[in-house]
């Protein structure tokens, strides 16, 4: 039990916790979120998998900050889809834009 | 076990704090808690010594992405429809989910216990190839020298959802607070923006030889940029340029097609100067990023809208 | 030397307390005003507490004034981020209790 397996069973509980959420909950905006906590746990694995008391594994670094970006590209796309969907393009201030 | 206690106490807390966020009742609280999340998750990766990854979590991890789930939250709560999604029986669904729990949990502890010595080949590699790589950051060096067409790929994909954003057509803000109330946010951002300009300016700089970079620096920028247009819904009320938008891919696409003319291969820097190519590539970088993060959220409309000189009232018809 | 490790802990057990309070007002205090007010006023003095408790353990004057500076830094944001959303909640409760001034 040394500090990398705490942090990697931590990643794996919430990469679980974001799998069970994305299931059985049913709020869209909610569904997200769960995937977003996927992804954190998932960088948690990473980070922990190249953490040791000597020498720090720095390439994992480089992968979670790609995949922090990647992962806040697909939010932003995932939540204007939801918003266009469930508001039906229009917005109660201002002119609608016609697409 | 006593040397342990912080590292247990930090990953007992990201857990409830998970768990809280993911089967609270409202989708506010979810929010909420994810932003707390993300920040505790900042420090774990401090623990961890992640420096350049906890600032990036910190900034657009939580920040970009609350920011982005605190907008849309606001846009469905006034929607008048909602979508429901088909039922299947509850149990059914919990069954699958214990089920999938249960086989993932047996393979990783498995894979912890069998497998636990970390493999650190790649560790000692990128030590003794740091000197060559121009950059004295070994993140940066892996970024932006060893994997280099990762990070080409990744502006690339975030330049991608820039452009779906345009293409679906609405913004997640639209609409301008009134003068009289906009004077605290004058006072925000004349106290935030150029500090946050000057520090993300220091990061992209300081991302040669210390936790940093381009992407951390976007970020920064890209905050103070939606800061900006919230206080001065006019300044930044036009088009943004495309040139700038792309200028990130352009220059890391044209450096690509130089190096290979000159060294025969994409992305080979020429040995001595290959500091000062990174340097380059990396600010085009920021740029592109904090322009592309800033039009997620704004969509430009016509300049001669109605709606551009209104005082707008918000969306449940409460003047702001 | 060994004075300056018993300040910084003191400093940071301070900084802690206050901390707490505010949270502990956060979660029991019954209206939206004095959440705010008690989580703004608890923070500032926390994060002093702990900054300068950072600032001296790091034993370098240099990252001191930057983390001075940071306090700073945050003590204006927090506060005026404070004031907008009292604000915010202000108008709120007119409109809410039908007040059109």
């Amino acid at each position: 039990m040394s500090i990398q397996v705490i942090y990697l069973m931590a990643g794996i509980l919430l990469f679980c916790l974001g799998v069970a959420a994305l299931i059985l909950r049913k709020n869209p905006l909610i569904q997200v979120v769960a995937i977003n906590v996927m992804g954190i746990g998932v960088f948690m694995w990473f980070i922990a998998n190249g953490y040791s008391i000597d020498i720090i594994d720095n390439v994992p670094h480089a992968l979670v900050l790609t995949g922090i970006v990647v992962a806040v590209s697909a939010t932003a796309f995932a939540l204007l889809l939801l918003v266009r969907i469930q508001t039906r393009g229009t917005t109660s201030a201002g002119d609608r834009d016609d697409v | 076990m006593m040397f342990y206690l912080f590292d247990i106490i930090i990953a007992l807390m990201t857990i409830i704090l998970a768990c809280l966020c993911l089967f609270s009742r409202q989708a506010i609280n979810s929010i909420t808690y994810f932003i707390a999340l993300g920040l505790i998750v900042a420090l774990i990766w401090t623990r961890l010594g992640a420096y350049d990854v906890a600032i990036a979590e910190a900034a657009i991890g939580s920040g970009v992405t609350g920011a982005l789930l605190l907008f849309s939250w606001r846009k469905l709560r006034a929607a008048k429809s909602n979508i429901t999604l088909t039922e299947n029986t509850i149990s059914k669904k919990v069954i699958a989910t214990a089920f999938f729990i249960v086989v993932i949990i047996v393979f990783s502890l498995s894979s912890i216990l069998l497998f636990s010595k970390p493999n650190s080949a790649l560790a000692y590699l990128v030590d003794s190839s740091l000197s060559d790589s121009g950059v004295l950051n070994p993140v940066t060096a892996v970024l932006l020298n060893f994997r280099s067409f990762d990070t080409l790929l990744e502006i690339g994909v975030l330049f991608l959802a820039a452009l779906g954003v345009y293409s679906i057509g609405i913004s997640l803000f639209d609409y301008e607070l009134k003068p009289s109330s906009n004077f605290l946010l004058h006072s925000l951002s004349k106290l935030v923006v150029p500090a946050c300009v000057l520090f993300g300016g220091y990061t992209l700089w300081v991302g040669s030889y210390s936790p940093g970079g381009a992407f951390q620096a976007g970020a920064v920028w890209a905050g103070a940029l939606i800061l900006l247009r919230l206080a001065h819904p006019r300044l930044l009320a036009r088009k943004l340029s495309p040139w700038l938008l792309t200028i990130g891919l352009i220059v890391f696409i044209a450096a690509a097609i130089a190096t290979f003319v000159i060294n025969k291969n994409f992305l080979l820097y020429p040995a001595l100067y290959a500091g000062k190519w990174i340097l380059l590539i990396e600010t085009a970088a920021a740029i592109s990023i904090a322009l592309l993060l800033y039009s997620l959220f704004f969509i430009p409309k016509k300049i001669n809208s109605k709606s551009a000189a209104n005082t707008i009232t918000d969306d449940a018809g409460e003047s702001i | 030397m060994i004075i300056l490790d018993v300040l910084t802990v003191i400093l940071l057990v301070v900084g802690l307390v206050f901390f707490f309070a505010g949270s502990i007002g956060l979660l029991r205090f019954p209206d939206l005003m004095c959440r705010v007010h008690a989580l703004t006023k608890a923070d500032n003095i926390g994060l002093a507490c702990i900054s300068l408790a950072v600032a001296i353990y790091s034993n370098d004057w240099l990252i001191g004034l930057k983390i001075i500076f940071v306090w700073l830094f945050i003590l204006a944001t927090s506060s005026l981020m404070s004031f907008i959303i009292a604000r915010r909640i202000n108008m709120s409760n007119k409109i809410i209790s039908g007040d059109s001034r």
